[in-house]
C-alpha cells in the first residue's frame, strides 16, 4: 500500500468501485454490496473475516434501508447520513484511498455515494481472536492471570484498564511494505524521555521489511546485536509488567499479532526482576533474587567449572568428592569435557524436540529422553553419574532466568570448551569476556550493567534487594536517570 | 558527578566519574598485593614490606605533586593535551614515553602472570598461547572502550575486596604472633629497596594526569582515599600472611598464593582457585587499561588512527612478556629496579616536572609581554 499513490477518491461511484476492484484484482475476500440511498446510488465494501456483519446489519445497513428522505444530493445525504442516520460510533470520513484502503484492512466498511468525493468509513471490525488467558511463560503466584493476545487493540485496552492517565500515549504506526502491520508506541507523556521516543520512533520508520508478522521481526531494529551476547529489549506478555516498566519511563511496543510486548531500554538487571518480587515481601524477594543471580551463575559457568577441576586443578575438591567422582570417571570412555558437551548437546536436541514435537508425542519423546541420559548412560558406563549431576543442575538453573536462556546455552558450551582446554585460567578469561560484554553497551545511552556498574545506590534499591513499598513509593527512579545515562529527561517539558 | 571526558582524541564522548577511575586504579594495583615477593628486594623479609608499603604511600603522593600543579595550571585539560599545548609537535616524545611506559608495564605484569602458572599451576603450559589468550581478551575489552574498562574495573574490585576478605578471614584464625619478627633488624636500604619496588610497579598511577582531568567528582579526596584503602588493605594481607607463615614467605615467588593455598576453609581445599581468579580480573583490567591508554597516546601522535593501534600494542607487550620469561638478563632487568622504577619517573615525575617549568615560564614571559604592551 505504501508503493501506491496517494489519489484522490472521485465523485463517481463507478470509479471509486472500479478502483477498489481494480486494486484486489477480484480477490474473493472483497466484499461491495451495491445499493440505493433514497434514490442516490451506493455501496458498501468491506473485507471478510475482518468486519462483524451483525454490526453492519444494525448499525448500517438496518437504518440505511430505514431510512426515508426527500434529499437527494448526494453530499447533503451524505451528511445526514453520517451525522443522524448511522448507528455508529467509531467513523471518518476519507478523501482519499490510501487512507481508504488502510481503514478497509483495519476492520471499517467503506460506505461511498454516487457524486460525492467523501467515503464513510465505520468502524465494523470482528474477527475470531484467542481469548485472554493465562501467561505462559512468566507465570506468578498472587499476580494477575491475563497475558496479552494477537489483536492489538485489545492489548491496548488492558494497558489503558491499569494505568488510567491521560498522560499515557499510545502512537499507531504502520510497518511493512505488504504487510502493513499496526504497532503501537505505549509511554508516559511526562515520564519518558522525548530522545528516546523520538530514537525509538525513528528506528521503527527506518525499517525496510516487506512483511512484519511478529515481534521479534522488529526486535533486530531496536537493540544492538553486532558482537553483543544479551538482549538489549525484553519482552513481556504481561499486561501488569508492561505497565510497571512503562512507569518506569520505557517505551513498550505492542505488534499487532504477537501475544507480548518489546520494551526499551532493556538492563541486565531486569532479568532478575519478576512480577512476584514487588508482591512479596522484601526479604523473601532479596531471597530469590539471590536464587536467581546463583542459578545464572551455575548455568552459565558450573559445566565449565566442572571440566576445568576435573582435568586440570583436582586439588581444589574435597577429597572424598574427588574421589568418587575419579571412581566414576574410571569407568566411562570418554574425557570429562567431551563427556559434558555430549551430554549438553543431547539435552540441547531434546529440549528443542519438546518444543517442537506435536502434543501426542511429547510424552513419547520425554519418556525416551529420560530413559537415554537419565538411566541407560549411566548404567552402560557411557556417561558418569556427577557428570549427568551437573548437566542435570545445569539444565534446571538456567531455566529459572528464562529471559538469558539464549545466550546462557551458547556461552556455557563456549565455557565448557575452554575450561577443558586452558583449565581455570582460561575460564576466568571467558568470564571476563562476558564481564566486559555486559558492561560495553548500552541500551539507548543507558549502559546496560546500570546500576551495578556505574554504581548509584538509589539505583540498587531494587537490584540486588528489592526496597519496600515506602522506599520505592517515595520517589520514581525513571530510568533515564540511571547512572552514566546519556538520554536527557526532558519529558517533564512536554 | 558525571560528566562527558572532554577526549578529543579519545574520538568517543564518554562519562567518567572519578570514582570510577580511582576504583580502576585501585584493581590495578591490588595486583602489586597478589605478586608482591621478596626477590630483589635487598634482603628485605615479608614482614619489612609493612615499612616499605607506607613509604611507597608517601612516594606516590610525592611523585604526583608536579602533576596536581600542572592538571591545576590547566584545568580541565590531561597531560597529553597540556603537552601538545605547551610542546607543540615536540609534544609526540611525551607520546612516545607514555606509550613505551604501558607496554612495559604490560609485559612485565602479563610475564608475572605467565611465570605464576608455568611454576605453580602447570609447567607444561605454552607460554605462547597464555600471552596470546590474555593479551587477546585486553584486547578485546580495550576495544570496547575506555567506559567498559572502568565499569569492569568496578565489578572487578568488588569481587577483588571480597577475595581478600575472604581470604583473610580463612588465614585470621591461623595467625600466631610468634611468626612475627622485630622490626629494623635489617638495613634501612631494604625497606626503601622494599618501597621502591612497590612504588616502581604503580604504573596505575598514570591515569591520575590522563583520565582524571576527564572526569567529575572528588579529584584529590578520591585518590587519598584509593591510596588509603590500598595501604589498608595491603597491609592487613601482609600482616595475615606473614602471621600465618612468617619466614617461610621469604622464600616464595608467590607468597600469597602459598599463604591462600594454605588457607583450607570448608568444602574447598585451598582457596588458590580463588587467588587464581582474583589475579586474572585484576590483571585483565589492569592490561585493558594499558592498552586503552596506549591507543589513546597513538591517536594523540596521529589523530586519525582510531582504535587498530591496540592489536598491534597488544601483539608487542605479548612478545616482549615471553622475552621477559624466557630470558634471565631481559627477567631481571623488569624485575629488579633497573627498568621500571626509572620509566617510572621519567613518566611520572620528570614530564610533569618539565611541563610545570615549561608552563610558568611561558606565564612569565605572557607577564612581560603584558607590561610591555601596557607600558
Amino acid at each position: 500500500m505504501n508503493e501506491m499513490e496517494n489519489r484522490m477518491t472521485s465523485a463517481s461511484l463507478e470509479e471509486n468501485v472500479q478502483y477498489f476492484t481494480e486494486t484486489f484484482d477480484g480477490s474473493s475476500d472483497l466484499v461491495i454490496r451495491r445499493m440505493e440511498i433514497c434514490g442516490v446510488p451506493a455501496a458498501l465494501i468491506t473485507m471478510e473475516g475482518l468486519i462483524d456483519k451483525l454490526t453492519i446489519a444494525q448499525t448500517i445497513l438496518n437504518p440505511i434501508l430505514a431510512f426515508r428522505s426527500e434529499v437527494t444530493d448526494p453530499v447533503k445525504l451524505f451528511d445526514i447520513l453520517q451525522r443522524d442516520v448511522l448507528a455508529i460510533s467509531d467513523f471518518k470520513t476519507v478523501t482519499d484511498y490510501s487512507t481508504a484502503l488502510n481503514l478497509l484492512f483495519n476492520g471499517f466498511a467503506l460506505l461511498l455515494l454516487d457524486g460525492c468525493i467523501q467515503i464513510l468509513a465505520a468502524g465494523t471490525q470482528g474477527f475470531q481472536f484467542r481469548s485472554i488467558s493465562e501467561p505462559q511463560n512468566e507465570t506468578t503466584q498472587s499476580g494477575s492471570r491475563e497475558s496479552f493476545v494477537e489483536p492489538y487493540l485489545i492489548n491496548m485496552g488492558m494497558i489503558r484498564r491499569r494505568i488510567r492517565d491521560p498522560r499515557l500515549k499510545f502512537e499507531r504506526l504502520v510497518v511493512g511494505k505488504r504487510s502493513n502491520t499496526n504497532i503501537l508506541l505505549c509511554y508516559l507523556r511526562d515520564v519518558a524521555s522525548d530522545e528516546l521516543v523520538s530514537s525509538v520512533r525513528g528506528k521503527i520508520k527506518s525499517m525496510h521489511l516487506d512483511t512484519v508478522l511478529a515481534s521479534g521481526y522488529l526486535a533486530p531494529f531496536l537493540q544492538k546485536s553486532g558482537g553483543f551476547f544479551f538482549r538489549s529489549a525484553s519482552r513481556s506478555e504481561r499486561p501488569d509488567t508492561v505497565c510497571a516498566k512503562i512507569g518506569e519511563g520505557r517505551v513498550a511496543i505492542i505488534v499487532d499479532g504477537t501475544p507480548s510486548a518489546l520494551i526499551v531500554p532493556h538492563l541486565f538487571v531486569e532479568n532478575f526482576q519478576s512480577f512476584d518480587d514487588y508482591i512479596n515481601r522484601p526479604f523473601f524477594a532479596f531471597f530469590i533474587r539471590m536464587l536467581k543471580y546463583l542459578a545464572f551463575f551455575i548455568a552459565l559457568f558450573m559445566p565449565g567449572f566442572y571440566v576445568a577441576t576435573t582435568a586440570f586443578h583436582p586439588e581444589l575438591l574435597p577429597q572424598p568428592l574427588l574421589l568418587k567422582i575419579a571412581q566414576s570417571e574410571a569407568t566411562t570412555p570418554f574425557p570429562a569435557m567431551l563427556e559434558v558437551l555430549i551430554i549438553h548437546i543431547i539435552y540441547e536436541i531434546m529440549r528443542e524436540a519438546g518444543l517442537r514435537v506435536p502434543r501426542p508425542l511429547a510424552q513419547a519423546v520425554s519418556i525416551v529422553s529420560a530413559l537415554v541420559i537419565g538411566d541407560t548412560a549411566v548404567s552402560s558406563g557411557l556417561i558418569g553419574a556427577p557428570t549427568l549431576m551437573v548437566v542435570a543442575i545445569t539444565a534446571t538453573a538456567s531455566y529459572v532466568t528464562p529471559s538469558l536462556y539464549e545466550p546462557v546455552a551458547v556461552i556455557r558450551l563456549i565455557m565448557i570448551f575452554i575450561g577443558g582446554w586452558m583449565g581455570f585460567w582460561g575460564l576466568m578469561l571467558g568470564v571476563f569476556v562476558v564481564l566486559v560484554n555486559i558492561c560495553s553497551e548500552t541500551s539507548y545511552g543507558i549502559p546496560f550493567s546500570a546500576p551495578v556498574s556505574p554504581f548509584s545506590r538509589q539505583g540498587m534499591r531494587d537490584v540486588f534487594w528489592r526496597a519496600s513499598w515506602k522506599k520505592l513509593g517515595k520517589r520514581n527512579m525513571k530510568v533515564q536517570d540511571m547512572p552514566g545515562s546519556k538520554l536527557k529527561d526532558s519529558s517533564s517539558g512536554r | 558527578m558525571k560528566q562527558v571526558v572532554n577526549s578529543g582524541k579519545d574520538g568517543t564522548s564518554k562519562i567518567l566519574n572519578s570514582s570510577q577511575v580511582y576504583i580502576t586504579m585501585f584493581v590495578s594495583q591490588a595486583l602489586l598485593m597478589l605478586t608482591m615477593n621478596t626477590v630483589y628486594s635487598n634482603g628485605a623479609r615479608m614482614q619489612d614490606f609493612l615499612i616499605s608499603v607506607g613509604i611507597a604511600f608517601v612516594l606516590n603522593i610525592l611523585l604526583l605533586i608536579p602533576t596536581a600543579f600542572l592538571l591545576h595550571l590547566h584545568p580541565g585539560k590531561s597531560i597529553l593535551e597540556i603537552s601538545r599545548e605547551l610542546m607543540g609537535r615536540w609534544a609526540v616524545i611525551v607520546y612516545g614515553i607514555y606509550l613505551l611506559f604501558y607496554i612495559t608495564m604490560a609485559s612485565y605484569y602479563l610475564s608475572f602472570f605467565e611465570l605464576f602458572l608455568a611454576n605453580v599451576l602447570d609447567p607444561k603450559i605454552s607460554l605462547l598461547m597464555v600471552a596470546t589468550a590474555v593479551m587477546g581478551v585486553s584486547a578485546y575489552s580495550a576495544w570496547r572502550g575506555l567506559e567498559a574498562v572502568v565499569r569492569v574495573g568496578e565489578i572487578v574490585a568488588v569481587i577483588l575486596v571480597l577475595g581478600f576478605i575472604f581470604l583473610l578471614t580463612a588465614l585470621f584464625p591461623k595467625v600466631e604472633s610468634i611468626e612475627f619478627l622485630p622490626f629494623f633488624e635489617n638495613s634501612f636500604s631494604s625497606y626503601m629497596t622494599g618501597a621502591l619496588l612497590l612504588f616502581s610497579r604503580s604504573g596505575a598511577l598514570s591515569m591520575v594526569g590522563i583520565l582524571i582531568p576527564h572526569t567529575r567528582g572528588r579529584k584529590v579526596g578520591g585518590f587519598l582515599l584509593f591510596n588509603l584503602a590500598f595501604y589498608v588493605i595491603f597491609s592487613l594481607i601482609l600482616i595475615v600472611c606473614v602471621g600465618t607463615m612468617g619466614g617461610y614467605l621469604d622464600h616464595w615467588l608467590f607468597p600469597v598464593y602459598s599463604a591462600s593455598a594454605f588457607a583450607q576453609t570448608g568444602l574447598l581445599q585451598s582457596m588458590d582457585a580463588l587467588f587464581v581468579a582474583m589475579w586474572i580480573c585484576g590483571l585483565m583490567t589492569k592490561l585493558s587499561m594499558d592498552l586503552s591508554l596506549s591507543a589513546l597516546c597513538c591517536r594523540h601522535i596521529s589523530p586519525r588512527v582510531k582504535k587498530w593501534p591496540i592489536f598491534p600494542i597488544a601483539a608487542v607487550s605479548g612478545a616482549i612478556s615471553l622475552m621477559i620469561c624466557n630470558n634471565q638478563a631481559v627477567q631481571s632487568l623488569f624485575f629488579s629496579l633497573q627498568l621500571l622504577l626509572p620509566i617510572l619517573v621519567l613518566t611520572l615525575g620528570v614530564i610533569p616536572i618539565v611541563l610545570l617549568i615549561l608552563c610558568l615560564h611561558r606565564k612569565k614571559q605572557e607577564v612581560k609581554g603584558g607590561k610591555a604592551d601596557a607600558g
